[in-house]
């Protein structure tokens, strides 16, 4: 009960800007990561809300929303596998412009609110699922449009191709130790960029990855 | 519910508080807390920079290696969160770090240039290791046709203050969708990164990293950071098996380049509990455009190992894994998944 009270404490201090260092890091964790720290956290702002709107509970509006869209999301039916191939995606990758160009705003679009890293999660899991989707003619013998022909050479052969039971799909992976290994490794020798020495190092070395 | 007292104490400095564990990572504290966000020093907005791409990262990776300093470095990707104690010195020849993990399993990772060493206290275990990718760059910066500048463009826009450091703010836009974008906090002085995002092509962070608080100039010991490197003693040191060798050595090609990306390396790298040299040895391949960076790594087919085809994403991480006939392909990157996909589509077997 005691450490509760100090971690609130410490959530109420860390709102008021008055932690540092490594009591800043441990609060901001909590902050994120504890159910009561969140909810902690959310209690601030819906004071804060209240203070500047007059009403109650203009923040915990994100979090009906993200309920009414988590029970939409699990009503929405499967699409079936009627999307272009990965052979046609990659094509179209190398052509492609950047739509990266489109705006020269410099802030981040999800940038200037927190609400972001709530949806952060179902984001990636959205990604994995529409691209896993995307790529599921790889394991479908039955594509073949005439766009698919043209990317034919580059393909691996159907059978080279195939995995798996008949019907299977790609799937959002399960974390497991060789896939943790591969990670590690690709973090050791794969980091071959120009951060590696001003971020990349202390970036691997302080994520973890979501815990062991 | 939070007690009374912490709530009236927040209804009293909230307007005020600024939500200074967000204000971190960049975002908006006026959108969270109504009060209006400082404006940025430069108020020309957009403003071209006469520094290239290249010439930035050297700079920033410079400052990395003249200055010392200590701080708490926060890690934000796919919503975890990981935070370190940081100290770092340098003495023009050598550079030491010492990431001392406040999150998570606990460890202690030391650097000394491209030595390595882990420390799990938990299972008395010290990891040694070489990275030989600490010492490639900034080689390939110092490049007159750097291909970087190709792949990126470069645009700054004022600057702003990160763990209360003037930092200025460079973006670097990629040229094609095969890759990141990122934005970049540079410290006005040094150049020192203070805060990295890696954005996805509609301006989104996939992931962060930021000092949430930095003493630059700090009195870090090297000697100290020596010896607690070495200090070895009571802990099963262990290295990771693993020889270089070459994709052509190893039977594997690619079809068609995947553009901006180079190779750099192969590895041939010993699975748990095996040798290196052993048949099931797993094939390493990195490839690199300057900033982003891909492992593809080979396994023979197992069909007790390697269930089904599937895909991981960590904040910028991407992960691909697929058959390709007897064998196994696992493809690591921090580039779209659909990059990945290239790469797949790209690899072929020379046997």
């Amino acid at each position: 009960m005691q450490e509760v009270l100090k971690n609130r404490e410490n959530v109420s201090a860390l709102a008021d800007g008055q932690l540092h260092g490594e009591e800043f890091a441990r609060a901001a964790e909590w902050a994120a990561r504890d159910a009561d720290g969140q909810m902690t956290w959310q209690a601030y702002h819906g004071v804060g809300d209240l203070l500047r709107t007059g009403e109650w509970g203009a923040s915990s509006r994100d979090a009906a929303f993200m309920a009414r869209f988590k029970v939409r999301l699990q009503q929405e039916p499967l699409p079936s596998r009627q999307f272009e191939s990965p052979e046609l995606i990659a094509i179209q990758v190398i052509d492609a412009p950047a739509r990266a160009q489109k705006s020269f705003k410099n802030e981040a679009a999800n940038d200037a609110t927190y609400r972001w890293k709530r949806l952060a999660g179902f984001a990636s899991v959205l990604a994995v699922v529409a691209v896993g989707f995307l790529a599921s003619g790889m394991w479908d013998g039955q594509r073949g449009s005439p766009q698919l022909a043209q990317a034919a050479e580059a393909t691996i052969q159907p059978n080279q191709a195939a995995s798996g039971p008949p019907g299977d799909g790609p799937n959002l992976m399960i974390r497991n130790s060789e896939l943790d290994a591969l990670l590690a490794a690709h973090r050791q020798f794969g980091g071959t960029t120009a951060f590696q020495v001003p971020t990349g190092f202390l970036r691997n070395a302080t994520f973890e990855g979501g815990g062991r | 519910m939070p007690s009374p007292f912490m709530a009236r104490r927040t209804c009293a400095r909230v307007l005020q508080a600024g939500a200074l564990v967000f204000s971190m990572w960049g975002g908006s504290v006026a959108a969270q807390t109504g009060v209006e966000a400082p404006a940025p020093i430069a108020t020309n907005g957009v403003k071209t920079t006469e520094r290239s791409a290249s010439e930035w990262l050297l700079r920033m990776h410079e400052a990395s290696r003249q200055r010392n300093y200590m701080g708490t470095f926060v890690v934000q990707a796919g919503g975890h969160l990981s935070s370190a104690r940081i100290w770092h010195a340098c003495d023009g020849v050598q550079q030491m770090e010492r990431v001392e993990s406040l999150s998570g399993t606990p460890r202690s990772t030391f650097r000394r240039n491209d030595e390595v060493t882990t420390f799990l206290p938990a299972s008395r275990v010290a990891i040694l290791e070489k990275r030989e990718s600490l010492g490639l760059f900034p080689h390939v910066l110092q490049a007159a046709n750097s291909s970087i500048d190709k792949l990126y463009r470069v645009q700054t826009s004022g600057h702003e203050r990160v763990a209360g450091l003037e930092a200025d703010v460079v973006r670097l836009r990629p040229q094609d969708n095969l890759r990141f974008g990122y934005r970049i906090w540079s410290e006005r002085k040094t150049g020192l990164v203070v805060k990295l995002q890696t954005l996805d092509a509609d301006g989104r962070v996939l992931e962060q990293a930021a000092f949430s608080e930095l003493q630059l100039d700090a009195p870090v010991s090297m000697a100290n950071l020596n010896h607690l490197m070495g200090k070895t003693e009571g802990y099963r040191v262990e290295k990771p098996g693993l020889v270089k060798t070459t994709s052509a050595d190893e039977g594997w090609a690619l079809k068609k380049e995947v553009p901006g990306f180079k190779s750099m390396s192969c590895f041939k790298r010993a699975r748990v509990g095996t040798s290196v040299t052993a048949q099931d040895a797993t094939f390493q391949w990195i490839f690199s455009d300057g900033l982003a960076s891909v492992s593809l790594f080979v396994d023979a087919y197992d069909a007790n190992r390697h269930a089904s085809p599937g895909y991981r994403v960590m904040g910028a991480t991407h992960t691909l894994t697929q058959r390709m006939g007897n064998w196994w392909l696992t493809a690591v990157g921090e580039v779209p998944l659909h990059t990945l996909s290239a790469f797949a589509l790209a690899l072929e077997r020379k046997d």
